[in-house]
């Protein structure tokens, strides 16, 4: 059970002077149960790869496949890929209709014709999946609600249609330090606990060095590097070159190897850098 | 689906007729519409056909292009030439029931197709071929002199240029939400009219809310930057007619008069 791209090329307005090649030759395998991260600069192509994904955009050349389904083949099926591969996009506050929020989240459900016990028993759980207390919630305008909450709501109304793999394109773009710990705590929880395959796409490599298993970095519409955080963030040079920061604590410890601290080049957390410069100065005074 | 809207699309290559100085372009556009219900004749219409082709040629712009802003209006085109066709009086050439066609209800039908082609592809290779921007910029100056009676010229145009703006963003902004509701299972294209209209909910009330938060954030930064109306105000790109102007100018007479000389000579 994955996620396959095999081959895509996208070109968007084909045949005016706006033609621009935003995915090309990309190849990825998202498999079930992963924790994926794709980082990638403005116009790099992430936003266009993840609508391939749910079948949103179809390529123009290559396929994607979801569980051996080829997307774009049958119509029909489009609503059952999309409710397997749930896209949360970028700003989903803006996409908030309805009078109350519970009405809001199951707005997905009641489109998958599933029954009202079944709706209201998604919705609330939901809603409880990303720290809500249902019962103050459900009967509140989603327009009265803070934009971090608000956000979360959004989030919740996909969450409700169950998918196998969630797709969440910078979930916090434009919140606060605490929002987004509380979006990408929770998002790791769900993670942990229902066992959801999460791919994130992010442009910053802070948030995401912490959370996923493996990144693939996008530059241009093409795949430039692919691995675990680790091996990513160890080549600082290369990631600075297609203009993508690494996380602070990645550029000290650089710095430091580069002024003959002997410490290990693939640290992520502030901890392990505090460990790794202890044991360093320990040895010098020694 | 909102990829082949061409009416109001300015197509940015550099081109004589991008160069035009846009009132030039907007009074020609206006004399060519007169034109184009001047004419009487076939030989009218290749006249007009010929000056077309050296404009479209001249601007650079794709026929393609420019056949394709046809699209919207063909229902329009196609009525009118039914209504023509059917209710002009004159010899009956073919009957069907109550209805009858006549031999000069063909040709009124076919002279109105023929111009009402010739006229959209006219006046959107204005549009093509210039930015909303200057567009506006240049209905303002032209609108200047009406002043006098009370036409608040430069806030219509204002208006206008602040309309022509958004819609692009408020057409991305439709394809966004379009694309978050149907990753939600949103259908919007079955059903029946009626529930094809409630499906747009869940559509409409984010647009509506998105474009009344523009409007609300453009407002104060035009207002942090001392925005007060036309008076007073001066432009950052002068209108200059200049030489091409003048050649176009040249250009456009010798169609004019060709077009007077044949309908009254023959």
């Amino acid at each position: 059970m994955s996620i396959t791209a095999e081959n895509i090329k996208y070109v968007y307005s084909e045949g005016t002077p706006f033609r621009t090649l935003a995915l090309d030759n990309v190849n990825i395998t998202i498999n079930q149960g992963e924790f994926v991260g794709i980082i990638g600069h403005t116009g790099s192509g992430k936003s266009t790869l993840i609508q391939l994904m749910n079948g949103l955009e179809l390529p123009t050349e290559g396929q994607v496949k979801v569980n051996d389904t080829i997307i774009g083949e049958d119509k029909k099926k489009l609503k059952l890929i999309r409710q397997t591969v749930g896209l949360v996009f970028q700003y989903p506050e803006y996409q908030l209709f309805e009078e109350t929020v519970e009405k809001d989240v199951a707005f997905g459900p009641i489109n998958l014709n599933l029954s009202q016990e079944e709706v209201d028993l998604r919705v609330k759980e939901a809603l409880e999946s990303v720290g809500f207390n249902y019962k103050k919630i459900k009967d509140v305008s989603p327009f009265e609600l803070s934009g971090g909450q608000k956000r979360r709501v959004a989030i919740a109304g996909v969450l409700a249609m169950k998918p196998d793999y969630l797709i969440l394109d910078e979930p916090t773009a434009g919140l606060d330090p605490a929002g987004r710990n509380e979006i990408f705590q929770q998002i790791k929880k769900l993670h942990e606990k229902s066992n959801v395959t999460v791919v994130l796409v992010s442009h910053s490599m802070e948030d995401i060095a912490k959370l996923v298993d493996r990144v693939i970095v996008l530059s241009k519409g093409k795949i430039h590097m692919e691995g675990t955080p680790k091996e990513i963030y160890s080549q600082a040079e290369e990631l600075e070159k297609i203009g993508l920061g690494i996380p602070q604590i990645a550029s000290i410890v650089k710095e430091l190897r580069n002024r003959g601290f002997n410490i290990r080049p693939d640290i992520l957390t502030v901890e392990e850098a505090k460990e790794e410069i202890l044991k360093e100065v320990r040895r010098r005074n020694v | 689906m909102f990829k082949n809207l061409t009416i109001g699309q300015h197509y940015p290559v550099e081109s004589p007729v991008h160069h035009l100085d846009p009132r030039v372009k907007i009074l020609m556009t206006i004399i060519f519409i007169i034109s184009v219900f001047f004419i009487e004749r076939l030989t009218g219409i290749l006249i007009v056909l010929a000056f077309l082709t050296i404009a479209i040629t001249a601007s650079k712009v794709p026929v393609k292009f420019v056949i394709k802003g046809l699209r919207p209006i063909l229902m329009i085109i196609i009525i009118t030439f039914i209504i023509n066709l059917l209710m002009t009086p004159g010899n009956v050439i073919f009957r069907i029931g109550f209805l009858s066609i006549t031999e000069e209800g063909l040709r009124q039908a076919g002279f109105m197709a023929v111009r009402l082609t010739l006229l959209i592809m006219g006046t959107s290779l204005l549009t093509l071929t210039t930015s909303p921007i200057l567009l506006t910029d240049g209905i303002e100056s032209l609108l200047k002199p009406f002043k006098k009676f009370g036409l608040p010229a430069h806030e219509l145009a204002m208006m206008m240029t602040i309309a022509l703006r958004f819609i692009p963003t408020l057409m991305e902004e439709t394809e966004k939400i379009m694309k978050a509701q149907k990753s939600r299972g949103a259908d919007f294209e079955s059903g029946n009219i009626v529930s094809r209209a409630k499906n747009l909910v869940p559509l409409l009330v984010p647009l509506f809310i998105s474009a009344f938060r523009r409007a609300d954030e453009l407002a104060m930064a035009m207002e942090a930057r001392c925005y007060r109306g036309g008076d007073n105000r001066t432009r950052m790109r002068q209108m200059v007619i200049g030489k091409v102007d003048y050649a176009a100018i040249a250009v456009f007479s010798v169609y004019m008069v060709a077009i007077v000389l044949f309908r009254i000579l023959w």
